[in-house]
């Protein structure tokens, strides 16, 4: 499996846990806003959990520029260091 | 209120010359609904005592001033967006209704993004609601916020010193939601959770750590790039010049941000107008406020931020 969908496997059950719906799936292309349930308080919720899964600590801007899963598994990559 | 319709009965009515540049301009314009006259006229004086129609004044020297034609196109920014209309030096909106619509190009930016450029620093969460409705999803400490200007300016001043878990409460108001109350600030934030569905103590954790992420963010946004952020005065708390000049000097020692700061319109400034009060202060005028989705006053609120965004291109 690579890393890229690792993060991705890690990325539904996160959003799975908060978003409260076990169906979600996520591809990179998806965008936030199509995501069932996806508003910006459950976004805070995400990061916090995505930064605390991976150990990471973002930056403004970076989660400014998150808008489709995709973008969420770079951010993640970008920072990680170690294996998932 | 749109392009259409006899336009020379309604200027004879309110006094506008009648005459007329070449029909064809006219015909495409007036079929594509994106002219609006009263709106030009109140938003382009020149256009009134011209002498010229006020759409031939947009098309031979509006739209080079930076004037768009209606609150449906932005002529400064489909200029800058596709240059090969602006290398052309045609009207925007001639190339428009007669090219750019067909090839598929857009007439203003994408609501979203539009409403993405703004950030809330309350006082209430009207703003927040427009940007939802707009499909704007910005993360703001202040987006669904109640927040005092002294108290603003005082939290700015101390970088929310005073604000952590242990100094918020939890309140319930009169429709049973959940708010979390900053004393030290007099800032009172919206959960969208309910009476019943947690208990208290669980609201208290939960939004300590939203909110205590969101301050972390607004420190980081204050700190970087240039913002503009949007301050509200509605019947809640009349603000003063003086306050929002203090307000804005505070922001500025953050970084090279810009306010606009948002008022009910008077008669000699049209809701959805923006003046310009200084470099990097703009007064935006509504003809209502509402934090009921069913009174908002939307379209108001999106030719308001249109226009602030045109005049901070422009700067």
């Amino acid at each position: 499996m690579t890393r890229e969908r690792e993060v991705i496997a890690v990325l539904v059950e996160l959003f799975r846990e908060i978003l409260g719906d076990p169906a979600i799936d996520l591809r990179p292309e998806d965008k936030e806003s199509d995501i069932p349930g996806f508003d910006s308080g459950k976004k805070v919720l995400l990061i916090l959990a995505v930064e605390e899964r991976f150990g990471i600590y973002t930056q403004s801007e970076e989660v400014d520029g998150l808008c489709r899963v995709g973008d969420w598994v770079a951010l993640v990559l970008r920072h990680s260091t170690t294996a998932v | 209120m749109s392009g259409g319709g006899d336009w020379r009965s309604r200027l004879r009515v309110i006094g506008l010359p009648v005459r007329r540049g070449p029909a064809r301009n006219h015909r495409d314009i007036e079929q594509s609904g994106l002219f609006d006259l009263e709106w030009y006229v109140a938003r382009v004086p020149d256009a009134g005592s011209s002498g010229l129609h006020p759409l031939d004044h947009y098309l031979t020297i509006g739209w080079k001033q930076g004037h768009s034609p209606g609150p449906l196109f932005d002529s400064a920014w489909y200029l800058h967006r596709y240059n090969d209309v602006a290398a052309a030096q045609l009207a925007p909106l001639i190339h428009y209704v007669r090219h750019g619509r067909s090839e598929g190009r857009l007439a203003r930016p994408p609501l979203d993004a539009l409403f993405d450029g703004f950030q809330s620093l309350g006082g209430n969460c009207e703003f927040g609601l427009v940007q939802r409705h707009f499909g704007s999803e910005t993360l703001g400490l202040l987006r669904f916020a109640q927040v005092p200007i002294g108290g603003l300016i005082a939290a700015l001043e101390a970088r929310f010193a005073a604000f952590s878990p242990e100094t918020l409460q939890v309140e319930v108001d009169d429709k049973d939601e959940y708010q979390i109350v900053l004393p030290a600030y007099g800032m009172r934030f919206h959960t969208d959770v309910y009476l019943g569905a947690v208990v208290a103590d669980r609201v208290r954790e939960n939004e300590g750590k939203r909110l205590g992420y969101l301050k972390r963010k607004f420190l980081q946004d204050l700190d970087g790039s240039a913002k503009t952020f949007v301050y509200t005065s509605t019947w809640i708390e009349k603000s003063s010049r003086k306050s929002i000049d203090q307000l804005l000097e505070t922001l500025r020692s953050f970084g090279k941000h810009r306010l606009l700061w948002v008022t009910e319109a008077r008669a000699d400034r049209p809701a959805g107008s923006v003046e310009r009060l200084g470099h990097h202060l703009m007064r935006g005028y509504m003809d209502r406020f509402s934090v009921d989705p069913a009174q908002c006053s939307f379209a108001t609120w999106q030719t308001l931020c249109s226009e602030a965004a045109r005049r901070l291109d422009s700067v």
